[in-house]
Parts: structure tokens; sequence; C-alpha cells
């Protein structure tokens, strides 16, 4: 069974040969550089270097002999661009090792703290001494009177927040003629050159991209005060993602098997808009956004949100979700056994195979080791399961117990 | 002057002979300390109770609002409903279903309770409001007394902030529910002779948690109910929300007809001095002393000049009313609020205020 197979038969709640992995297929199943290179040390693998894709969160890529280490079964669409050294430049992590960035971001290091810079030097945000990822510290769209908003700049204050102007590497081409021909070429080198399941991340956010514009306690608050305003900035950003969703797809969706659509619209103690208000103002969108991704390509569609969502899993369904990542389990109602009873015929978990919050970075190999037993043991039976660990691997986190999980699942 | 005529040159924006201060709601510790015994009306309710049973505690709480007024010079005093008899075990209330996690139906639900329940406040919870005024005619006192009516709130009601967004036909329900409420208790307290009733309800923080459409929608024209009625009757209606107001400031003045502003949360972005240029001349300012910051962490020093600040932004023509902004806690120094008062005993040349605690 390749793993792309074993994926899809997962996803579609056939009993796979084994219990799928995901190490690094997207942008919250990685590991942070610094915890890579150790990783790296500890599985005796000295080839390869150490890039770092995801700047913000400090996330390594995940290299073909580390995924095969650990029975990885995925690979990011990302992984078609860039290779090699070319547009990377040279920078160093915070505790001293040598890695590469990329070439299109501007960084600059006043005192002990990293900013991230924009266009004309806006600082974007800042990873301050001893922090280990970036923060945002400007919010585009922070004084602006909301219930007026027509949002017809909406896209072009895009270039002005700090998460959605640091592009990934894939992300970083612009959906233009040039872009797009980039875009299909790299997704078809992709998918000749591997059997593994292509993860193709295109985000799509609705909940979080007013954060990022608003800041979130103006966002919840815009919600209730001014809902008719909100409804306009939706069907505004729906439209924006709709049209890139069409050209995007075009050019990689018959090299994908997996999209992934973002929202965090959890938290530790659950949800952070109820499920009345999840329906009225995010379901239609989020329907009709999963439902065209389905019609323009033969790939499941996975939503990553972080947090407790149990209340909001049944909408979900409905909008049209295959699968659901990271699976928060320490979250408010996240518990294993009730999902799998609740949900497990109905959607695929992908994730909540091991606590990144306290067993891994605190608990010892064997702890480890016997967690995540449980949790496979709870989630794999009858497919509707791919491993992954809650969230990414954070810089902190003894390899021992990273080797440990993998070599649990792998049992 | 005496108290209640300074008070009323205040709300008939006549200059007084110096500015009314009273304090709005001043807890224990601080409360005890100036005592000199547990306020009954605060930490000392159940050593009261025990000790003189519920009458004779209803009647130490108003002693206790009394004997505070006259130590720190108060010309108005506030005073809430005080607690009813606790029921016996055999009438308390079975508990309830838990409500519903919709938050329309959630408050669907409390909307049939409340219509089902709409009954004029028991007697016994407005005894004080009798205890007081026995207790001024026998001192020879007659100071205004305020009391609260705040039925249109929205702070941390999420269920019905929701419904606001999701079904407005429910939410106006609950507010209309409201006034009936408020438009019972007011007539009782017109009954005993109380003239000067908060209306309204807090639904700001650093920012408003209502958009001003919702506000003329949902709260202006209840809250406009109450003070009509307060009006018709020879009343005033003081509207009390902290937060930062500006955005519908006009709807929470002009909009709901009353006379009066109270809670003015400096904190918020409240000042005085630009609520006296702009609405001065026709509504009454209560505040605005910053308890949360500057009586609370400030130097004495710098509680005295916020004092006197105070004052000259909301002197002229009356229209002001000198208070905190909202409660005094624990974490307000004695030394500070001492100062605050002696800030505004030495502005009018008064003699300083000596504590003997």
């Amino acid at each position: 069974m390749t793993s792309r197979q074993r994926i899809l038969d997962a996803i579609e709640h056939r009993q796979p040969d084994r219990v799928p992995i995901d190490f690094g297929g997207h942008r919250s199943s990685g590991i942070m550089a610094m915890g890579y290179a150790r990783l790296k040390e500890a599985l005796g693998i000295s080839s390869g270097g150490l890039y770092v894709y995801d700047f913000i969160q400090q996330l390594a890529i995940v290299e073909p002999d580390v995924i095969d280490a650990v029975g990885g079964d995925t690979v990011e669409l990302g992984r078609a661009f860039m290779p090699g050294d070319e547009g990377w430049k040279d920078w160093t992590l915070p505790d001293g090792t040598p890695c590469k960035i990329p070439a299109y971001l501007e960084v600059e290091k006043r005192g002990g703290d990293w900013w991230l810079l924009g266009e004309d030097g806006l600082e974007l945000g800042v990873q301050k001494e001893g922090c280990l990822y970036f923060e945002q510290t400007h919010f585009p769209c922070l004084d602006r009177a909301f219930d007026e908003e027509r949002f017809d700049d909406l896209e072009e204050t895009f270039g002005r927040s700090m998460w959605l102007s640091t592009p990934h590497p894939g992300a970083h081409l612009a959906l233009d003629e040039a872009g797009l021909a980039e875009l299909a070429a790299g997704a078809a080198r992709l998918r000749a050159s591997t059997d593994r399941a292509v993860i193709g991340l295109f985000g799509g956010n609705l909940f979080e991209i007013p954060q990022f514009l608003y800041r979130i306690d103006n966002h919840l608050a815009n919600i209730g005060l001014y809902p008719e305003a909100h409804h306009r900035m939706l069907q505004k950003l729906c439209d924006l993602h709709l049209a890139d969703l069409e050209k995007w797809l075009g050019a990689v969706g018959e090299h994908i098997d997996v999209i992934l659509f973002g929202d965090d619209l959890g938290g530790q103690t659950g949800p952070l808009i109820s499920p009345a208000m999840y329906r009225e103002f995010l379901k239609p969108y989020h329907s009709k956004l999963w439902h065209r991704a389905r019609e323009l390509a033969d790939a499941k569609v996975m939503l990553h949100s972080c947090g407790g969502l149990e209340p909001l899993l049944g909408d979900l369904i409905e909008a049209g979700l295959d699968t659901i990542n990271p699976v928060q389990i320490t979250s408010e109602g996240m518990d294993p056994r009730h999902l799998k009873d609740a949900y497990g015929d109905r959607l695929c978990f992908w994730g909540g195979g091991c606590d990144t919050r306290d067993v891994l970075p605190h608990g010892t190999p064997q702890e480890v080791r016997d967690h995540v037993r449980r949790q496979v043991d709870i989630f794999g039976p009858g497919g509707g399961f791919v491993f992954q660990q809650v969230h990414n691997i954070m810089a902190d986190v003894p390899a021992q117990n990273i080797v440990a999980m993998f070599e649990a699942v792998n049992e | 002057m005496t108290s209640r005529e300074r008070v009323e040159a205040a709300f008939e924006h006549r200059e007084p002979d110096r500015t009314p201060v009273f304090e709005y709601v001043l807890l224990s510790p601080l409360a005890d300390r100036l005592l000199g015994r547990p306020y009954a009306v605060d930490a000392g309710w159940g050593r009261a109770l025990a000790e003189r049973g519920w009458e004779g505690a209803v009647r130490q709480r108003a002693i206790d609002h009394l004997d505070l007024a006259v130590l720190l010079g108060h010309d108005l005093l506030y005073a809430v409903p005080n607690p009813v008899p606790e029921p016996t075990a055999a009438g308390s209330p079975a508990p309830g279903a838990p409500p519903p996690a919709d938050p329309v139906e959630a408050l669907r639900r409390r909307n049939e309770r409340a219509a089902e329940s709409l009954a004029p406040p028991a007697d016994e919870g407005l005894l004080i409001y009798r205890a007081l005024r026995e207790e001024m005619e026998r001192r020879g006192l007659d100071l205004p007394v305020l009391a609260p009516a705040y039925a249109h709130g929205i702070w941390t009601d999420t269920d019905l902030m929701q419904a606001m967004v999701l079904a407005p036909e429910v939410a106006a329900e609950h507010f209309a529910l409201a006034t009936r409420q408020s438009l019972a208790r007011i007539e009782k307290y017109l009954e005993l002779g109380l003239d000067l009733i908060g209306v309204g309800g807090d639904f700001a923080g650093q920012r408003p948690m209502i958009s001003p459409q919702m506000y003329r929608r949902f709260i202006a024209p209840e809250v406009r109910q109450l003070s009509r009625r307060l009006h018709a009757a020879g009343a005033r209606a003081v509207n009390a929300s902290d937060g930062d107001l500006w955005p519908v400031i006009d709807d929470f003045l002009a909009g709901c007809e009353v006379d009066a502003y109270l809670e003015i949360d400096l904190h918020a972005g409240m000042g005085i001095g630009p609520l006296k240029e702009a609405y001065g001349d026709r509504f009454t300012l209560f505040g605005n002393l910053d308890c949360g910051n500057t009586l609370s962490f400030g130097t004495p020093e710098e509680v005295g000049t916020h004092v006197t600040d105070c004052l000259r932004a909301g002197w002229g023509d009356g229209g002001h009313i000198l208070c905190a902004s909202n409660a005094i806690t624990a974490s307000v120094p004695l030394a500070n609020y001492l100062a605050a008062v002696n800030g505004y005993r030495g502005f009018f040349d008064l003699e300083p205020f000596t504590f003997h605690g």
C-alpha cells in the first residue's frame, strides 16, 4: 500500500494497513527548527540542511530522509518550490544554530530582538529576545470605523499584516500567468516524484483574517456590534478566496490529494464563537468554499482549527469537511473516545495522536509511548485517523520523546 | 444652602454655594475603618443580621449609611434595596433545568420566566428607604436618596448580546420586560417619596459593547419610558453605565431623556471637561474621580490634584455632583480617600476632615 493510498483510505474510513503518519506535511504538523536539528542528530541523519520555511513559527522543512525515518506518509506541496539553496539566505536561530530562511523576507536585529519588516520597513512582527517565534505587532485596520466599511481595499490591507504577507515557499508565487505556470509545473514534478499524499495549503481563512487586520478583541466585538458590516466583509473575503481557489486549483488541483483550509475557531475552553453565531456568520461561507473546492479538484477537504471544537463539529461536517486537524485533545469537550464515538463515522481525525502541551514536552519516553498507544487504540480502528501530534513540536521538546512518539505509532 | 438645595441647584443648572458631593458605592474595608465598626451595608451585614435580626440589621444599614454621609459631609446618598428575609428551607425554589446552549432559546426561556414573574418589588426589600427617612427625621437631616432601577444593561450577558444579532425580536422582548419591571419598581419608589432614580445599566468597557444603531433600537426607547414616567411624577432619571460612551452619548443622554449621567468612566476616556462643554448646560454630571487608577494607585498629592481638576472642570452653572466614577473598593488606600475628601474641602475652604480612627 502506498502512502497516498494509506492516507486516502483513512480519510474514507477504510482500515489502512497501518496508521498513516503526517510529519511536516503542513504548517501545523511540523517541528521548530531548533528542535529539528536535535531530532536529526538523534535519528543519526547528518545529510541535508536546515531550512526555516515558516519563518513566523520558525518551522523547519522536514526532509525526505527524516520523513522516511519516522514512517511519514505526506508531503507538503510547497516542497516543490525553492529546492536547494537558491532563493534562501543565511540566518541564525536564537540558539545560535545556522540555518537558511527565504531570501524574500526582510528581517532586522535590534538589540536582542528580531523584527520582521514589510514594505517600506513597516514593523509587521517581533521575536523578542528569548522567545521562540514571532508575534504580530501591526494591525492595519485597527483604527478603522468598521460599521461604514465597504471593504473595497480589503485585499490591499493584507500586505500590511504579518500573517498575510509572510508567505512560505509555494505561496510566494503570485496567482498570475507566470506564477500559476510555475505552480502547475512544480506540483506536477512533485506528484511524479513521490507516492506520498500531497497536501496543498490553501488557507481560505474567514474567522482569522479579520483578527489579523483588526485584532481579535475588535473582531469579536465587531461581529456583535455590526453584523451587517461583518457579513459584507465575509462576502468580500469569500469572493476573494473563491477567485483564488479557481486559479490555484486550476494549477495544482490534479496534483494534490488534500486541500487544507485554516481558521482557528476554538480555544482551550471551547469555541471562540457559539454554534449559533457560527451558523449565522461562518458556516454559509465555509460551505461555499469547501464545496467549490470539491467541484474543482478530486481532493479531500481538511480544516486546521485549534481548540475545543466539539460543539461545532456537526456544523463543520455539514459544511463539507472530510477531515479535521489538529484535534486538540486537551481542550474542553475534546475527549478522544467521545470524538471517535460521536463523529468517527463521518469525520477523519487528522491529529490528536500525541498531546503537545504536557506529555510530549514534559513526559518520559515511556509515558509518551503509553500515551500514543492509547490514542492510536481509540482513534485508529476503522480508519478515520491520520496520526499527527496535536500541533507543531516546539523547540524545547526532547528528541528522545519525539523518537518514542513515532516508534509507538509504528509498532 | 442645605444639601437638598445644593443638589437641586445642580440639577437645575444654577450655581450652588459649592459643588454637591457624595459617594456612590463605598465598600468595606474602607467604610469599616471610617465608621470604626463593620459596615452593615457590606461586610458587616451578616454580623448585624445575627445580632439584630432582619429588621434590626436593615435599620443598622440606614444608620451606617447616614453616619458615613454625615462623617464625610455628603449631600446625598445612594442606597440599594435591602436583602429580604431568607426563605425557609421548604420555601426555597427547586433547582431548575440547565439553560439551553442556544443563546436565543436561552433568552426566550428567560423572557417567559420574567413575564410570568412580573411583579412590583416586595415591600420587605424596600424597608431601607423607610428606615432612612425615619432616621433622617430623627436626626433632623434631609438628604436626597438615589435608588437604582437598573435593568437595561447588557454587560456579560452573552445570550442577550447574541440574541440582539440572531433574533432581534427576542432581544426586544427582553428589554420591554425589563422596562415593565423597572416601572413597577419606580412606582414603589415614588410611593416612598424617592425622587432620584438610577436607570439604564452597564453596556460598555474600553469600548461600547453595543453599536449606536442597536442602542437606539433596543435600549434608548425603553429607558426613555422610565424617564417620562419619572418626570411626570416630578422625579429625576440618572442614567448609569461604565465605559466609553462617546459613540452613543447623544442617545444615552438626550435620546433617553434623562437628567443626569452617573458612572462617568475617566479610564475609558470619558473626561468631565469635554462632557461639561458639550452637555453641561442640559445634563447633570456625577463624577468622575478615577477610582480604578488615581484613587487606587496614585499618591495622596496626585489624588488632591485630581479632585481639584475635577471640580474645576465641572464648575459653572451647576450641573456637577462630585463622586468617584464607581465603587471605592479595597484597592483604595485610606490615605488616598482622605486626600480626596480634603481635596474637596480645601477647594471650598471648608475645615479639613480629621480622621481619628
